[in-house]
């Protein structure tokens, strides 16, 4: 990532100049957009969820320090915003004495009637869905967005032998999926 | 060395070159071990179709005309924000006018106002706008739940009262965030698993 960059358009933001926020959004829309739909799942919670991460963003950015990179923080808003709508979706369906046993088998089944593709994906693709969370936020940042196991340990703020640690189990998971 | 070779060492192994993209190019120790076992060959192999179907798998994209908008919508909701942030400003306005009416009332009515009742019918009756009153006791909603038994009313219920219940709950979780909402994406796991407990026992989820 090259934070020099954004760097400068932080800088240029904390002086006025709104357009190097559109700038940064440009930059890191898909990006977002891609870790939220990868771990909520939907369209529309993904489109919410990336927006209101740059809302944060836009109203945290006049206080933010250039010594933190910018996307590891944006990485993490990220993070913990999609952390926040799966908890406050658990939090609701608790709340609302809904059986969760039973939410959770017809989410599963779900995803079977919408994948089109071949039968091998369709299992990566579920085993993905399927990993514990910290597991497919580590491998999201791994594999779709080709973070290093040091960089995903600073957006989490875990150690790094922790982030590795779920990598490795998420593997070990997904090479299940595909075992012949 | 390859009797030293562990099948959980050599699986471990393979993970971590398939991390560095690298499984086509093995250490010679590790592929003469993988010649001679059948376990670890299959694990290779299981990696490598593992490696291939994540190629394919090309992450999900909105329509091409989305990524046009997205600017455009996010200032919208700027700008709806601040339009609501201006209103929120000025909200004190006809709050101070209540209260000065309500000052004058309760100087010339003859007879002391007492507390406010609460009637079930009138909730009842006022339906959804039952969230107009936000000020009522965890027990007040406790029974309300009972009363009506009404999943819509229920879930409108659970909205507003849910950030009371976080606040109540999440007191003795020390994050660094002063967001409510936000401390539920801070917390560990095994927290977050203690502190739904919890909540699943308060008086009102048992109802």
């Amino acid at each position: 990532m090259p934070a020099e960059d954004d760097r400068e358009l932080i800088r240029r933001f904390q002086k006025g100049d709104e357009s190097a926020f559109n700038e940064l959004v440009r930059k890191y829309q898909k990006s977002i957009y891609q870790i939220a739909r990868r771990l909520l799942g939907s369209h529309e919670e993904a489109e919410d969820l990336s927006q209101e991460v740059f809302i944060k963003a836009y109203h945290g950015l006049a206080g933010f320090r250039s010594d933190a990179g910018f996307f590891t923080w944006i990485y993490r808003i990220t993070v913990n915003s999609a952390l926040n709508v799966l908890r406050k979706k658990k939090l609701r369906q608790i709340l609302s004495l809904e059986n969760v046993g039973f939410s959770i088998a017809s989410r599963s089944a779900a995803p079977d009637q919408q994948i089109e593709k071949e039968e091998a994906l369709q299992a990566i693709s579920r085993a993905i869905d399927r990993l514990p969370k910290m597991q497919k936020i580590v491998f999201t940042l791994r594999h779709d967005q080709k973070l290093t196991h040091k960089e995903i340990a600073q957006i989490l703020n875990r150690d790094e032998g922790t982030v590795k640690a779920n990598y490795h189990h998420a593997i070990r998971k997904l090479k299940k999926a595909v075992k012949s | 060395m390859n009797e030293n070779m562990n099948r959980r060492h050599v699986a471990d192994e393979l993970i971590v070159h398939f991390d560095e993209g690298s499984l086509q190019e093995l250490p010679e120790e590790l592929k003469a071990h993988i010649e001679t076992c059948p376990n670890c060959r299959q694990a290779l192999e299981d990696l490598i179709r593992l490696q291939n179907g994540l190629a394919q798998l090309t992450p999900a994209e909105p329509n091409p005309g989305y990524w046009n908008n997205f600017l455009p919508k996010l200032r919208q909701r700027f700008e709806n924000e601040s339009s609501r942030r201006r209103g929120r400003d000025l909200a004190w306005i006809p709050a101070m006018g209540i209260a000065l009416i309500l000052a004058l009332v309760l100087l010339t009515s003859p007879t002391q106002i007492g507390p406010p009742i609460w009637y079930e019918s009138q909730i009842w009756a006022e339906g959804s706008t039952v969230l107009w009153d936000d000020d009522l006791t965890s027990e007040e909603w406790d029974k309300l739940i009972q009363i009506t038994g009404n999943e819509d009313i229920v879930s409108t219920i659970v909205d507003a009262s849910e950030l009371e219940l976080i606040e109540q709950l999440s007191e003795t979780y020390p994050y660094p965030s002063c967001d409510l909402i936000d401390q539920l994406g801070e917390m560990e796991e095994e927290s977050f698993n203690a502190f739904l407990q919890k909540l699943m026992d308060y008086p009102i989820i048992q109802s």
